[in-house]
């Protein structure tokens, strides 16, 4: 194969991967900032998906609009999720709160179905149909634009946690409420910030992905790959989530051109078992990261 | 400054404390003496809005706090160091004293709050990036004080400060709070340690099955007959 046939595979994959990292990144938040593991992050991103066609489809705002308010309506959708389910589980035994994600994310999904008939949709995007040229080879811009996202999601969030005393207090909260009340930090308030900011991310997947895979209500399955990601990555470390979910994608883009497609989803979980064997923590975790 | 009248408090259906009553003025330095399960923490908890009170008050200032969240008892410049410390074991030390000083009154004041914690514990500054996780017993007290003291408090309540730390870094701890005191903090504290209460408190509380059985200032209690047989191994 000329060499142009791999760079653009590794650019698919790191699209791909990006995608994975913003799910994973966004159970991760969720799960760091309030010990809930959302089986429904899934949902938020298909829901962020059809957030932005449904403005597309009703006005006629541009991309960079549809990509500003999706995101924001992501966020209230994130702080009624959070108000109606988490908050009056948070007493319960985290296997309930699971399952009631889990139960919430397949409702949104087959309530999705019956409104959209199963037919797969697209949102434009000024990058899905523009290609960027390096010499002989050239990349769809929508791979790079996916790609940078990721990553300056990930630089925001570093940012964020280390640097600003809200992120700090985020931190905290994980780590012991009763010892973050006692320095003022209102819990509650902090609880909806985080599902917030998870159900932007999610949706700010799914408005990324949308130009390459298209929008139908089975889309919410990626959540599996992003939860590979933040396995793999140690579930705690942000730029391992991010490093694990870019190999998780470049495997499978290479493994899905050389054996066939269905030798993709194989390449991921075959990778997690072969990594949980070598490194239980993941290939970023350390054992402290455990939660007592 | 603090008042705390016919205190009924505990967890669920059952009551821990019954008619507690108990009064600190501004620049007091008072003990709470009690064996394990005597009721200490459930006290200071219910003055700080951890545990519920079913019956009496609790004045801050004249002013009720019953039924208000701790997180807005922490704005009125009630601060407590819980047992256990209670730290932030995955942030830094520097974070840790940061998130002490969290509350919206104490954020203008860092940077004086921080030099005085370096002050009295000189450690703190030279391992400010370390994780907390990392630190021994008696550090880990000494940040959990500190951290207190960042919060600029006017009342720092402090649940058994002593617990499980070697008699020297006890001694240190006391007279880190002594000083506090002499710089006007207000100090509420509970401690099984009969001996450091009785000598640095100057009025002091002793708390039997829920309820105080004596009351009165140090040098009174520390010369009473039943003190020095339950608490202080003397015959």
């Amino acid at each position: 194969m000329p060499l142009g046939v791999y760079v653009q595979l590794l650019a698919s994959g790191l699209s791909t991967g990006s995608i994975y990292a913003l799910v994973g990144l966004g159970l991760m938040l969720a799960f760091k900032g309030t010990g809930v593991l959302n089986f429904a992050q899934g949902e938020l991103v298909t829901l962020g998906a059809y957030t932005a066609l449904f403005l597309s489809l009703t006005t006629s705002l541009p991309y960079w609009a549809i990509f500003i308010l999706t995101i924001l309506v992501a966020g209230v959708v994130g702080i009624v999720f959070e108000r109606l389910l988490v908050r009056p589980l948070m007493r319960a035994p985290e296997f309930t709160v699971v399952v009631a994600t889990l139960a919430v994310g397949l409702m949104i999904k087959d309530a999705l179905r019956i409104a959209w008939q199963e037919s797969v949709s697209s949102i434009p995007s000024p990058f899905a149909d523009v290609s960027v040229r390096f010499g002989d080879i050239s990349i769809n811009a929508q791979y790079l634009w996916v790609t940078f996202c990721a990553l300056a999601i990930m630089g925001m969030l570093a940012l964020f946690f280390n640097n600003n005393l809200a992120g700090k207090a985020m931190r905290a909260v994980a780590q012991n409420q009763t010892a973050a009340r006692l320095m003022g930090i209102r819990v509650n308030r902090v609880f909806s910030a985080t599902f917030a900011l998870s159900s932007a991310i999610a949706a700010l997947a799914g408005i990324l992905i949308a130009p390459i895979h298209g929008i139908e209500p089975e889309m919410g399955n990626v959540l599996m790959k992003g939860f590979v990601a933040a396995v793999l990555g140690g579930f705690n470390s942000l730029v391992g989530c991010v490093i694990a979910a870019f190999m998780l994608g470049v495997i499978e883009t290479f493994g899905g051109a050389f054996f066939g497609g269905l030798f993709k989803d194989v390449t991921a979980f075959a990778l997690l078992i072969l990594v949980l064997l070598v490194r239980p923590n993941g290939l970023f975790g350390s054992a402290e990261a455990r939660r007592v | 400054m603090l008042e705390v009248s016919h205190l009924t408090a505990g967890y669920a259906r059952t009551d821990v404390l019954f008619d507690i009553s108990v009064r600190i003025d501004a620049g007091g330095f008072v003990g709470v003496l009690g064996s394990n399960g005597a009721g200490k923490t459930t006290l200071l908890r219910s003055i700080s809005g951890l545990t519920r009170v079913s019956g009496g008050a609790v004045l801050f200032d004249g002013k009720s706090v019953n039924g208000l969240a701790a997180e807005a008892i922490v704005d009125f410049g009630l601060i407590h160091v819980p047992q256990g410390r209670m730290l932030f074991p995955d942030l830094t030390i520097e974070e840790n004293l940061q998130l002490g000083s969290y509350r919206s009154g104490a954020r203008s004041v860092y940077s004086a709050n921080l030099k005085r914690v370096e002050h009295y514990f000189p450690i703190l500054s030279q391992r400010k990036t370390q994780r907390a996780g990392v630190l021994s017993g008696g550090e880990q007290q000494m940040l959990a004080i500190g951290r207190a003291l960042m919060a600029e408090p006017r009342l720092l309540i402090l649940d058994e400060p002593s617990l499980g730390l070697a008699p020297r870094i006890i001694d240190d701890i006391f007279d880190v709070l002594t000083h506090i005191n002499a710089e006007g903090v207000t100090i509420l504290v509970a401690e099984q340690n009969a001996m450091k209460v009785l000598e640095h408190a100057r009025f002091v509380y002793v708390l039997e099955n829920g309820r105080i059985s004596h009351s009165g200032p140090s040098e009174e209690l520390a010369r009473s007959e039943a003190i020095q047989k339950s608490y202080l191994g003397l015959a």
